[in-house]
C-alpha cells in the first residue's frame, strides 16, 4: 500500500513570517492579515525557485538588502493588478462635467491643469481618462492637461508605457474610439497610439515613500482607486496625509466605490456631485 | 493633442524647496513657526523621529489649524514612545471636539501601547473622560482591553459609559462578557436601552442559555 501523501513542509515559520509582514509592512504599507500568509507564501516559493534559493532565510536577506533589486520583484508579484478600460466610468463623468469646471474656474485659458492617477496599474485608468477628457470635456482644447500615472510595481509601468491590450482590458471602449486611438497589435489585441502612449508621465511610485510622494504636488485631480483597501487604519492615515499634500488647495480625489476617505482621515470635505461622491482638500 | 507632459523649464515653486534634508531641531523648530504650511510639513517629516515627540505633543497642544493637528497625530501614532498615549490622554480634556475626536481614533491607531493610559482614564473623576476612554479602547484591542471593558461593565454608574463600553464588547464579539451583559438591565432597572443592548448581546454573542 502507498504510504498516503504528506503536504510539502512549510517554506516560511510562523516567526520567519511574522517578521516578512513586519519588514513589508514598513516597506510598503500593505499589511497582510494571518488568513493571507498561504497566498503570500505561495507568491515567496515563486520568487524562491525564480531565484533557485532554497531557504526562507537566505532569500529574506536578498530582499532586504538596501538597494536590492529583489524587493520590487517581490512587490511586483504580491500586488494585484487587474483592470479594464473605463472601470467606474461615472468618475470619468464626473471629472469632466462638473470636477474640472471648478479647477479651471478661476484659471486664464492655457493654464494647466494636472491630474494623477495612482495605481494606474498597466495604463487602462488613465488612458480611459485621457480618453475621456478628449473625447468630453468641452474645454479640454483650452487648457493644457497634464496626466500623471503611478504604480509601486515597476513590471505594470513597463506594459502601461507599451499600451497593449487585449479583448478583455478592451470591452467596454466604444468601436469608434477604438478606431481613433488604437492601431491592431495581433492576436486580437491593440495598441495605444503613440501620440497617446507618449502623453502620459509614467513613474514608480510608493505612497508611502516620502521621498517619492515629494515629487507630485500641485495636483488638481487624483484617482486613487483600490489602493487604499490594502492598508491597515494606520497606513490609510498616512497615505491620506501624503495624498493630500500632493493636492493643491482645493483639489479633489476620486476613491474607489467602496471606499470612503471620512472614515480615514477628517483632512478632506465631502463633495457630492451629480455622477459621484468625491473628496476635495478645502481651498486655501 | 491637447495633453502636455512634465514641467521642462519651470523654476521649482516654494512649496517644493521642502525636498532640501532637514534635521529634527530644524523641523522642531520649524513645527512652532507662523506658517501653517510649514507646520505640516516639519510635522509629516517628523513622523517616526522618538526625539521629536516631546515637541510634537506640545504644539498639539496650541495648534489651532485641524490640517497641522492632523499631521501631528500621524507622527505621532508612528512614534513608539511610552510617554505619547498619555501626553495624549491628557487631550481628552480638550473643549475642542474636533480635536478630541482626532485624539481619541489616534490612541486607537496606537494599539496596545495605549491601554494603560486609557486604563487610567477609566478611573476618572469625569464621566466624558471614561466615556472617551472607551471609545478609544475600541480601536486599542490590547491585552487587558476586554476585562477593562468587563470590569466598566460591572462598576462605572455612568448608564452612557457602560452602554459605550457594552457596545463595544458586542462590536468585537467579546463572548466572556455576556454574564456581564446580561447584567446591565438589572444595574440601570430605568433605561430601557439597558434591555435592549443584553438582548442585542445575546443574540450577537450566540447565547443559548
Amino acid at each position: 500500500m502507498a504510504a498516503p501523501a504528506l503536504d510539502p513542509p512549510p517554506i516560511i515559520t510562523a516567526e520567519q513570517f511574522e517578521r516578512f509582514r513586519e519588514f513589508f509592512y514598513r516597506r510598503t504599507g500593505i499589511a497582510y492579515a494571518a488568513s493571507k500568509r498561504a497566498a503570500v507564501e505561495k507568491r515567496i516559493a515563486a520568487r524562491m525557485q525564480a531565484l533557485s534559493i532554497d531557504s526562507f532565510r537566505e532569500y529574506f536577506a536578498r530582499v532586504t538588502q538596501p538597494s536590492g533589486p529583489e524587493l520590487q520583484a517581490l512587490i511586483n508579484a504580491l500586488t494585484v493588478n487587474e483592470t479594464y478600460f473605463f472601470r467606474e466610468d461615472y468618475q470619468l463623468r464626473c471629472i469632466a462635467a462638473s470636477i474640472l469646471a471648478e479647477v479651471v474656474a478661476d484659471r486664464p485659458p492655457g493654464s494647466r491643469v494636472r491630474l494623477w492617477s495612482i495605481p494606474c496599474s498597466t495604463g487602462e485608468e488613465p488612458y480611459s481618462l485621457a480618453l475621456f477628457l478628449l473625447e468630453n470635456w468641452a474645454l479640454v482644447d483650452d487648457y493644457e492637461v497634464e496626466i500623471l500615472a503611478s504604480d509601486i510595481d515597476s513590471a505594470v509601468l513597463e506594459a502601461a508605457q507599451e499600451g497593449i491590450y487585449g479583448a478583455r482590458s478592451l470591452q467596454y471602449v466604444p468601436q469608434p474610439l477604438l478606431r481613433r486611438y488604437f492601431r491592431p497589435a495581433g492576436d486580437g489585441r491593440f495598441q495605444i497610439i503613440s501620440e497617446l502612449r507618449s502623453s502620459i508621465s509614467f513613474s514608480k511610485v510608493n505612497v508611502h515613500n516620502a521621498t517619492e510622494m515629494k515629487r507630485l504636488r500641485n495636483i488638481d485631480v487624483i484617482l486613487c482607486r483600490n489602493l487604499l483597501i490594502y492598508f491597515d487604519d494606520v497606513s490609510r492615515r498616512k497615505a491620506a496625509e501624503a495624498l493630500y499634500d500632493s493636492l493643491r488647495p482645493g483639489g479633489f480625489i476620486c476613491l474607489g466605490h467602496s471606499e470612503s476617505m471620512s472614515r480615514i482621515s477628517s483632512l478632506f470635505r465631502v463633495r457630492k456631485f451629480p455622477d459621484a461622491i468625491v473628496y476635495q482638500r478645502p481651498p486655501a | 493633442m491637447p495633453l502636455v507632459t512634465g514641467n521642462s523649464g519651470r523654476t521649482p515653486r516654494p512649496d517644493e524647496q521642502r525636498g532640501r534634508p532637514r534635521d529634527v531641531a530644524g523641523l522642531t523648530a520649524e513645527l512652532r513657526g507662523a506658517d501653517p504650511q510649514q507646520r505640516r510639513w516639519a510635522a509629516r517629516d517628523l513622523a517616526g523621529e522618538a526625539a521629536a515627540a516631546a515637541a510634537l505633543c506640545d504644539q498639539l497642544e496650541v495648534e489651532p489649524e485641524a490640517s497641522v493637528q492632523e499631521a501631528i497625530l500621524t507622527a505621532l501614532v508612528d512614534i513608539d514612545d511610552e510617554s505619547v498615549p498619555w501626553r495624549l490622554a491628557d487631550l481628552l480634556a480638550s473643549d475642542d471636539a474636533e480635536l478630541r475626536n482626532a485624539v481619541i481614533e489616534a490612541l486607537g491607531q496606537m494599539g496596545p501601547r495605549a491601554e494603560p493610559a486609557m486604563a487610567e482614564k477609566l478611573d476618572h473623576a469625569d464621566p466624558d473622560l471614561r466615556l472617551f476612554a472607551v471609545n478609544a479602547l475600541h480601536g486599542i484591542d490590547g491585552p487587558e482591553t476586554r476585562a477593562l471593558l468587563v470590569r466598566v461593565l460591572r462598576e462605572e454608574p455612568e448608564v452612557n459609559v457602560c452602554a459605550a463600553a457594552a457596545e463595544v464588547l458586542i462590536d468585537v464579539g467579546a463572548d466572556e462578557a455576556l454574564p456581564a451583559l446580561r447584567g446591565l438591565p438589572g444595574r440601570f432597572p430605568d433605561h430601557e436601552f439597558m434591555t435592549f443592548l443584553a438582548e442585542t448581546a445575546a443574540a450577537r454573542l450566540n447565547d443559548v442559555g
